[in-house]
């Protein structure tokens, strides 16, 4: 069904296409507009939503700090996304990144300034540059030597935070930043405090900042993928010996793809840095490189939005979930049906204790039976069934 | 170039081509008096080689579009930096191309890969036109083609080399081959048997037989 209606577009808008490529470029701008735009929306309204609406967030039980650490991993995922989904290159060290950008912002913080946006510009750098030197080192060999290469240096990196140098790292405490060393946003907003006019959906200058980030990695990725650039990132994970057959320097696309993935991902350990005053050792532990491979896949490998959920979803079930002693089951159902009851379950349902049980089953649910889109693609057939069946089966 | 299967076919191609397998150990491939045989896969594609491998030669999720783009890619500074390239070569017109294959302009918005298998092989074969190579490789082109789509294949193919590009055909079936081509080559584990032009090789029964089965 769907291949007949794909193809029916593609002959409609087949001579739309041959115009000149300045058309073209409008339709992608006007598309990335939107995107954009829908992206802030929901930036914005998610704290809101899950932090203070009625009802949905005391169902939820969700709390300010995870919204922050949810879209702060968003914007990780995506970053990881860009390498993996788009250009085919599974990286299983990917905490180096991010783990690195948080240690550089937060070194920096305590022995030099502890001004946010400089400390997410050391971060970013950092990443970047540490990006070019593993990519260039890893990236000679493709599949799971890669996987395991990148794995290896992120390893190596740990065990340098470990102990040689654990005088600058805070070894295995990890970094403690303190919230004094970093100072308010352009020297004068405290992160914490409310934001005017906006502060019921956002809260505080943190999450703004925070949100301003993802924004900003969402407008820049959908920029990168729809030039040239993602165009050929797409092409080598398809075949990268047929791209090498069309004159495409591959290698140095990947390590462009590297080093981009890892500056999103520096940028994405900076906030976590800022957002927690300190670094744990773990954020440079393989275990995080896993997580973000687990959270891609669950959102859905290959798609711009699916990362975000697939960190919400992890996050939640991590922290929320691990938490629920008493599980409730219609909260706050009287307000909506006076007189109704809200149930409590019985303690041993509750699902604190199985919470990796739970995101295991997740995460083979997913991996059954949405393989290609993840959460996020599963979200879209349903808008799609949805809009054929209001657009008169079309 | 004709040959049974296993004979080296593929092989030569490749290696022309400059991929990492096969490895040449001997011998030399020179194009426009260059010696290119120890080049990367990418810098021989930018002097003029074109390869068109077996099977599923195209970008199946890349539009057809972005296909054909994908060949202007190259010649972008961020694909040409930092290499010892030159880009003297002019590019072939699009209109040119589909002229060659109008089914292409049909389907400019559709993915690769939901094209047909004929479709797919005229798709690869204008990707490898659009860069204007002096020399095509087409590697058994109407391998599991329905045969009127062979005829518009050929018909495609003969066009090409009426355009002044060299066209060096591999194929298992002969008879095909022979029609369209001005030379040929058998060859049998690994080794040029017979060179000549087609007539000569039609004449040439005994060679047919042994190498060919025809």
């Amino acid at each position: 069904m769907s291949d007949e209606t794909g193809q029916r577009v593609g002959e409609e808008s087949g001579q739309l296409s041959a115009v000149p490529l300045l058309v073209r470029w409008r339709a992608v701008r006007q598309r990335e507009s939107f995107v954009v735009a829908a992206t802030a929306i929901a930036v914005l309204l998610f704290p809101y939503l899950f932090v203070r609406a009625p009802v949905i967030s005391t169902a939820l039980q969700g709390y300010q700090s995870l919204a922050e650490l949810i879209v702060i991993w968003g914007i990780f995922v995506i970053g990881f996304d860009l390498l993996h989904g788009y250009t085919g290159l599974l990286s299983f060290g990917h905490a180096a990144f991010w783990g690195g950008g948080a240690y550089a912002a937060g070194v920096f913080a305590i022995h030099v300034s502890g001004s946010p946006l400089v400390m997410i510009a050391v971060g970013i750098t950092f990443s970047v540059l540490l990006a070019w030197v593993l990519g260039f080192l890893t990236l000679r060999r493709g599949g799971i030597y890669f996987a395991i290469l990148t794995l290896a240096f992120g390893q190596m990196l740990y065990y340098m935070a470990l102990q040689p140098l654990a005088d600058l790292t805070g070894g295995d405490n990890g970094l403690g930043i303190g919230g004094t060393a970093i100072e308010p946003l352009l020297g004068f907003i405290p992160l914490g405090a409310g934001i005017p006019v906006i502060t019921t959906f956002v809260a505080t200058w943190m999450y703004t900042l925070i949100g301003v980030a993802m924004v900003l990695t969402v407008a820049f990725a959908y920029r990168v993928l729809n030039s040239p650039y993602g165009m050929v990132f797409r092409a080598i994970r398809e075949n990268e010996q047929r791209a090498e057959f069309v004159g495409l320097n591959v290698q140095r696309y990947k390590l462009m793809a590297f080093v981009l993935s890892g500056g999103i991902s520096g940028l994405a350990g900076s906030l976590f840095a800022i957002q927690q005053a300190r670094v744990p050792v773990e954020s440079l532990f393989w275990t995080t490189s896993g997580e973000v491979v687990i959270m891609s896949v669950i959102g859905g490998v290959g798609s711009l939005f699916g990362g975000p959920i697939g960190a919400a979803v992890y996050l939640y079930v991590a922290n929320v979930v691990q938490g629920m002693r008493e599980v409730v089951l219609f909260v706050q159902v009287d307000k909506l049906f006076p007189g109704a009851q809200a149930v409590v379950l019985p303690e041993w349902a509750s699902p604190a204790d199985y919470w990796h049980l739970l995101l295991g089953l997740l995460f083979v649910a997913v991996v059954v039976f949405i393989p290609r889109g993840g959460l996020w693609g599963g979200l879209k057939s349903i808008g799609h069934r949805i809009g054929n069946r209001l657009g008169g089966g079309r | 170039m004709l040959g049974r299967n296993g004979a080296g076919k593929t092989t030569t191609l490749r290696a022309i081509a400059g991929t990492d397998e096969p490895e040449v150990r001997s011998g030399h491939v020179r194009f426009h008096g260059d010696d290119v045989t120890h080049l990367p896969t990418e810098d021989v594609a930018v002097r003029g080689i074109s390869l068109v491998p077996e099977e599923r030669r195209i970008f199946p999720d890349l539009t057809v579009a972005e296909n054909m783009h994908i060949a202007e890619v190259v010649r972008n500074r961020s694909n040409v930096v930092g290499r010892d390239i030159e880009f003297d070569r002019g590019q072939m017109a699009d209109e040119d191309i589909y002229d060659v294959f109008p089914r292409l302009r049909e389907r400019l918005s559709q993915k690769g890969g939901t094209l047909s298998g004929g479709e797919q092989q005229m798709l690869a074969i204008a990707r490898a036109l659009k860069q204007n190579p002096d020399l095509l490789m087409l590697d058994e082109p109407y391998e599991g083609l329905a045969p009127q789509i062979i005829q518009a294949v050929e018909a495609a193919v003969e066009r090409i080399r009426e355009d002044g590009t060299t066209v060096l055909l591999v194929e298992q079936n002969a008879v095909a081959a022979m029609n369209i081509a001005d030379r040929c080559y058998v060859v049998d584990q690994g080794q040029v048997v017979f060179e000549g032009t087609a007539d000569e090789l039609r004449a040439d029964e005994e060679t047919r037989d042994r190498y060919l089965g025809v």
